[in-house]
């Protein structure tokens, strides 16, 4: 039985990513506005989202010429995103203030002109407001067409139950699709490394002590034009994704870390990136971004 | 027939009291800056001209070889305008008033000219380099170059990690590498590049700037300075390719809102294969995927909002300052970094203090401590607020009806001392 559910990831598995290869093309096809489109979208998420950016100076002697990019700053955005059947994907974003908003004591005298506060991205049009709700600006801009990923989700639809999704959705595990991840992985591990042979990569299994697995992939797997390689870190007893790295040439280029509510819902609730920036005098320093997620929800409407 | 020669002898008697009201009975010389000409200080000239009678000269000098060399052309050009006499060039009444380096090379013509020769009897200098031009520094070590690419390499990387064609264009055909570029290509730095000599003057430190200011002078003297809003760099920027101090501003917030709207996408999309990674756990390629790329296109966004500390450390306008903030801070180590205990991120605020770097005011080009003059008193200095460096000589550019470099000038003009002139 276990068998055959993994067979159908792999079959599935490799028509998704086929697919979603082959969605983003830049070219602009025509896209309705989203105050056009009325229907109700297949897809919806919306959260709050709270980032601070900090730089690892404890210990180390920083120029004046590096301070200047090392100041932290802190910001809070409303987000919500509308996937629609015809492929478009809607963005609102909203600026939001809050306590804990780091203001750094410049001794110059303030912008006084009007400062973008919501950004709405509908189609390939980007338009910028206010405030007071007023347009500041509008702008095309390349934002390709997702059809490739609606027929991704549905086909997520005819192949499970709506009671799986609804689970999978809500506590962001995977328990009721893959019962056992340590060997479906192993599975995978055999099974669709010889799929791909050739031409695609393979990818490297490799047991991280008891309760962690990584997957190390190369992103041309996914993205042909990429070069750099990617890991997952999965915690096999949370059944989920606990971190990503990003390699390039075998060089560390980025971290991830994903953390998750505890309790009966256990959705995805921050996100920290550490990523080596190099500064001007020559010196490379950490920086470290930490997203506290709030209020998330994710509606298929399928 | 007596009637008649008493009307005469009261006519030419009043207009001849009429002309010595009116007219000034000195010479006003408004002098350009590195990236000026003779047009630069045309608005106000054309103003007080009129409502002061003022007997004006205004004139495009060299100013590619140097201070000095520039000064000795100041002095030829009062000399033949006035005549190098007492009552011409040489009267002590005669007032110069000069923009930028214009006013270093006032200060500098009163340094080599000899009393009875000396061409102005007071000066004005306004947004003057007056201890050196810092961003001249910044030019000769490689700063300027060094920032400018990497700005370019953070606006790029966004586009690059999307597979969308490097530079892209939007907003008013702005691409991202004009955007980083025009910190090295403005009209401002490419004089100071263009022309070495004066760029080595400029500095602080130069032997010009130096003797400049060693030099004791008993001259009644005023400076003024000028403030500029933040953003500072835009905003200067924006009043040299657009004439106005709003443009570029506008610009670079559109485009900060395109890298942001990009950045949400990629972390967006990211989620949603995080989620749908459930589904098919190798969907979790493209969370690396998307994070990375909202990474990339972050770097751009944050560069925008850091370049104006960028450019105000390489103006030499910034301290060194701590600073007390709050922080969302990680106890999560992760099995990458020895620290097995895996599972909540465990994110809180926490109180960090560390130094920063604090901008101080300038008008986008001088910081405030080198416009100013250090050995006048309190009285002689102004200050026109909301101008940077380039729209300090017409006020009337940024649109709010009001022309403060006017107010200023009016101030000094209606002086009970040596600079009044009515």
């Amino acid at each position: 039985m276990k068998k055959t559910r993994v067979q159908k990831f792999i079959i599935f598995f490799i028509s998704t990513i086929f697919l979603v290869n082959c969605n983003e093309d830049y070219i602009n096809r025509p896209q309705v506005s989203n105050d056009e489109n009325s229907t109700k979208a297949l897809l919806e998420i919306s959260y709050k989202m709270t980032t601070t950016r900090d730089y690892e100076t404890a210990g180390t002697s920083v120029p004046d010429s590096d301070l200047a990019i090392l100041n932290p700053s802190s910001e809070k955005q409303e987000i919500k995103m509308d996937l629609f059947e015809n492929g478009q994907l809607d963005i609102t974003i909203e600026e939001v203030d809050f306590s804990n908003k780091i203001r750094n004591p410049h001794k110059i005298l303030p912008d006084d002109s009007p400062k973008i506060v919501k950004t709405v991205i509908s189609g390939n049009t980007i338009k910028m407001y206010d405030a007071n709700g007023n347009l500041l600006n509008s702008e095309n801009i390349p934002i390709p067409n997702h059809s490739d990923l609606v027929k991704t989700i549905k086909d997520i639809g005819k192949e499970f139950s709506p009671e799986d999704i609804n689970e999978v959705i809500t506590t962001m595990q995977g328990h009721h699709l893959v019962e056992n991840l340590e060997e479906f992985i192993k599975n995978l591990d055999e099974e669709y490394n010889d799929l791909l042979k050739p031409p695609g990569s393979p990818i490297t299994i490799i047991q991280q002590g008891e309760n962690f697995v990584t997957l190390r992939m190369p992103l041309n797997n996914v993205e042909p034009e990429m070069s750099q390689e990617s890991v997952l870190l999965i915690d096999k007893t949370l059944n989920k994704v606990v971190g990503t790295r990003i390699y390039d040439n075998n060089q560390l280029l980025q971290t991830t870390f994903y953390g998750y509510n505890e309790g009966e819902v256990q959705s995805l609730n921050a996100i920290k990136t550490v990523q080596k920036i190099q500064l001007s005098s020559g010196n490379k320093i950490d920086m470290v971004s930490c997203s506290k997620i709030d209020d998330m929800e994710f509606n298929l409407n399928l | 027939m007596k009637k008649t020669i008493q009307k005469i002898a009261l006519s030419i008697t009043f207009t001849f009291s009429l002309l010595n009201v009116i007219a000034q009975d000195r010479n006003v010389a408004w002098i350009h800056g590195l990236d000026g000409n003779a047009n630069s200080w045309k608005h106000y000239n054309q103003i007080f001209d009129k409502e002061r009678n003022l007997n004006s000269l205004r004139t495009t000098y060299n100013t590619d070889n140097g201070i000095t060399y520039s000064t000795n052309k100041v002095i030829g050009s009062m000399n033949t305008r006035y005549k190098d006499n007492a009552k011409g060039a040489n009267n002590p009444r005669n007032l110069g008033i000069g923009h930028s380096m214009g006013g270093l090379m006032l200060r500098d013509a009163d340094r080599i000219t000899a009393n009875g020769t000396k061409k102005f009897g007071g000066y004005i200098t306004v947004a003057s380099p007056n201890y050196g031009a810092p961003i001249a520094n910044s030019l000769l070590n490689g700063s300027v170059q060094n920032a400018a690419e990497n700005a370019c390499n953070k606006l790029t990387d966004g586009p690059l990690s999307q597979l969308i064609p490097v530079p892209f264009n939007f907003l008013s055909d702005l691409s991202t590498d004009v955007l980083c570029n025009i910190f090295i290509d403005n009209d401002l730095i490419q004089s100071f590049q263009g022309s070495p000599v004066t760029n080595k003057d400029l500095r602080v430190g130069s032997p010009t700037i130096d003797a400049i200011n060693d030099y004791d002078t008993n001259l009644p003297r005023i400076s003024i300075w000028a403030e500029e809003n933040s953003p500072v760099h835009w905003r200067m920027l924006s009043s040299q390719m657009f004439g106005n101090d709003t443009d570029l501003v506008k610009i670079a917030k559109s485009v900060r809102a395109v890298y942001d709207g990009f950045y949400i996408y990629n972390k967006s999309k990211a989620v949603v294969s995080g989620v749908l990674g459930f589904f098919n756990p190798y969907i979790w390629g493209f969370t690396a995927l998307y994070g990375y790329r909202a990474t990339q296109w972050k770097k751009g966004r944050n560069w925008i909002d850091d370049s104006e500390n960028i450019w105000s450390s390489l103006i030499k306008t910034t301290r060194r300052e701590k600073q007390t903030y709050w922080a969302l801070t990680s106890v999560f180590g992760g099995v990458w970094t020895g620290d097995n205990t895996i599972g909540s991120l465990g994110l809180s605020w926490k109180q960090h203090t560390r130094f920063i770097s604090v901008n101080y005011p300038s008008d986008g080009l001088l910081p405030q401590y080198t416009q100013e003059l250090q050995d006048i008193p309190i009285g002689n200095r102004y200050k026109v607020q909301g101008a940077n460096h380039t729209e300090v000589r017409n006020m009337t550019t940024d649109g709010n009806g009001v022309d403060e470099t006017k107010d200023v000038f009016d101030d000094i003009f209606d002086r009970e001392d040596w600079f009044g002139t009515n």
